[in-house]
């Protein structure tokens, strides 16, 4: 099956290359919306997020020749999706904190149950992780829903892989005391 | 290393944090977007092309100039000696008949030696003499068809002149019109360009745009031109964007040397 997906993808990848509109379409089609998301949770902004996702994708189109891992094309369409989120993020101005001196936030403080979030409503967790300052929520999207590592993101973002992590562990908390309050005002 | 029991929920329930639909019509814009890409870029290669193929032209021409003007310097400098050469040799054979025949020369015929040997010198005096038109020279080379770099010099020296007569203006003008080489016509209409207040001068110049047919030449000349708001000048240069022979770029610069008319 894997294998069948691969060849498929390596096919419209080709297509791609011969400048035929059917490959553009059947990849955009393939990939389009978990990029669109990937990029959405970083921004935050319907606008921008949009822009962002067209632009990563006419530049993987046009230098799709490039592409070495032609199995691969989500991670690299992904990729310049988020780096052009970061650039975007910067030019607003905004400083990804580099907080390495500080003391680490333990992992203890963090008190909220397993049972207690698996309750939990998706769209109460979606709120309370887009409610998150936009440093938090970026280290939260690319670590928990991209599944990249804190040392990576720490390069991605031009800060400490320390930072990333004590970042990472007060975003948790927030998001944990937003959904314990949502539990306990019953709402 | 712990285990987070929250990256396990989002990875869990991921699908149903991706549930909203796409904004519509990504995919036209993304395709539009690529097709103006890909013209842009055929347009900037296209440019970047006749950039090269007018820097060559131009190149070609330099080399052809300055071979031709690498043999005119050598032909003179070959001339010159072969001259020098026959010169001493005419002396020695001069020298050696008047050597023997002194002693046999009556003295009532030695006043006409003396006379001729006065009328040598006043000859070779003559000769080194000034000459008496400053410009002769000036007019040589600009009627040497066969040497690019004497006519371009006698267009410098023309430039380094601070007034012209009527009979350069006529002679530069001419060359500006008729001559064959197209660096020598530029060098000629940047001297005129420096004295196109003159009346014969501009009437020349605004005659050049409907005579001059290289695309070079014909830029500078709108250039030097366009400043002009003169009716006749605007016409003649409406005339060169109408017509279907004028290359895009010198178009280009009519069009905007009509729109940055005082008009």
């Amino acid at each position: 099956m894997h294998l069948s997906i691969s060849i498929n993808e390596q096919e419209l990848v080709k297509q791609c290359v011969a400048g035929e509109e059917r490959g553009y379409a059947m990849l955009y089609n393939k990939y389009a919306k978990r990029i669109y998301h990937a990029v959405f949770r970083v921004m935050g902004n319907t606008a921008e997020s949009e822009d962002i996702v067209q632009e990563a994708f006419c530049t993987a189109f046009e230098q799709i020749d490039k592409l070495k891992n032609q199995s691969n094309f989500e991670g690299w369409v992904k990729r310049i999706a988020l780096n052009q989120a970061i650039s975007a993020l910067r030019k607003r101005k905004m400083v990804f904190a580099d907080d390495s001196q500080l003391e680490m936030v333990a992992e203890e403080e963090v008190d909220i149950s397993e049972e207690l979030l698996f309750q939990c409503q998706v769209d109460d967790v979606k709120k309370a992780i887009a409610d998150l300052p936009d440093g938090y929520r970026t280290i939260v999207s690319l670590h928990l829903f991209e599944d990249i590592g804190q040392e990576e993101i720490g390069k991605m973002l031009g800060i400490n892989h320390a930072t990333v992590r004590s970042q990472y562990h007060r975003a948790k908390k927030k998001i944990f005391t937003a959904l314990k309050d949502k539990a306990y005002y019953g709402t | 290393m712990e285990r987070d029991f929250f990256k396990q929920y989002i990875q869990e329930h991921k699908d149903a944090f991706e549930s909203e639909a796409l904004p519509p019509n990504m995919l036209g814009n993304i395709l539009g977007n690529l097709k103006e890409r890909e013209e842009r870029k055929a347009q900037q290669e296209l440019q970047i092309l006749e950039a090269q193929k007018k820097r060559k032209l131009t190149y070609t021409w330099l080399a052809v100039a300055c071979s031709l003007f690498l043999i005119a310097g050598a032909y003179l400098f070959v001339s010159q000696e072969n001259q020098e050469i026959k010169e001493s040799g005419s002396k020695m054979a001069i020298n050696s008949p008047t050597v023997v025949e002194q002693p046999v020369i009556a003295e009532n015929e030695k006043t006409p030696l003396v006379k001729s040997s006065i009328e040598r010198s006043t000859r070779h005096l003559a000769s080194y003499q000034p000459k008496a038109d400053p410009h002769k020279e000036i007019y040589a080379g600009l009627r040497d068809s066969l040497s690019v770099a004497s006519r371009l010099e006698a267009i410098i020296k023309i430039n380094s002149l601070a007034s012209l007569d009527n009979n350069l203006k006529t002679a530069l003008c001419k060359t500006f019109d008729n001559d064959g080489n197209d660096n020598v016509r530029l060098a000629a209409l940047e001297v005129l360009s420096k004295f196109s207040n003159d009346k014969y001068i501009h009437e020349q110049l605004m005659a050049g745009l409907s005579k001059q047919k290289d695309p070079v030449v014909q830029l500078e000349l709108i250039k030097i031109m366009g400043n002009n708001s003169n009716p006749e000048t605007t016409d003649k240069l409406i005339a060169m964007a109408n017509n279907p022979f004028t290359v895009e770029a010198v178009k280009e610069q009519v069009y905007y040397a009509l729109l940055t008319n005082n008009n």
